[in-house]
């Protein structure tokens, strides 16, 4: 049974851009191998916060579409959250 | 004698309240309302960053209750604000 998702999520602005570009990579091949299905992953860039995060008013945003089991979602969102470079992370179910 | 004048005018009271606004989001058609789309739900906050309750924004039952979760969403993912001020 695989399931629609979208993540969201914001790396620190202080990280360089081809740095930034590798974790976004890191991230959806670390789910690929696992056996999701990745579509479009869209780098919104660098966009103000609506609030401050960690001292920082600033953050990378990335999109991420895919396709996959809830275990493999549930997996991604909680090394996520556990990632240093990522300051805030949302995960939707795109079915409901 | 005194009865019937009153009646019109808080019947009159009552028509001029009742000018209902239509929902903005049926008449857009939308298909859903993403929490991403930020200029958009910026005009369902107030100043301090609350949703606008449904009897200012106009908005039906159910296209208010998709509202609130993107402007939660939003809020989670620093799009919007918690509070301002």
């Amino acid at each position: 049974m695989t399931t629609d998702y979208e993540v969201t999520y914001i790396i620190k602005p202080s990280l360089e851009d081809a740095d930034i570009e590798t974790r976004v990579e890191q991230l959806a091949e670390s789910i690929r191998q696992k056996g999701a299905d990745v579509g479009e992953i869209d780098k919104m860039g660098r966009r103000r916060l609506a609030y401050e995060i960690d001292d920082v008013r600033e953050g990378f945003y990335v999109v991420m579409k895919f396709r996959s089991d809830p275990p493999i979602a549930k997996e991604l969102e909680r090394q996520l959250r556990l990632n240093e470079d990522v300051m805030r992370a949302l995960l939707i179910n795109l079915n409901d | 004698m005194a009865g019937p004048p009153k009646k019109r005018s808080s019947a009159a009271k009552k028509e001029r309240r009742t000018k209902r606004k239509v929902c903005s989001f049926c008449a857009d058609k939308l298909p859903d309302i993403n929490y991403k789309d930020v200029p958009r739900l910026r005009k369902y906050v107030s100043e301090r960053g609350k949703i606008l309750p449904r009897r200012i924004s106009g908005n039906c039952a159910k296209h208010q209750r998709l509202l609130t979760v993107a402007v939660k969403r939003a809020r989670i993912i620093a799009f919007l604000p918690f509070t301002s001020e």
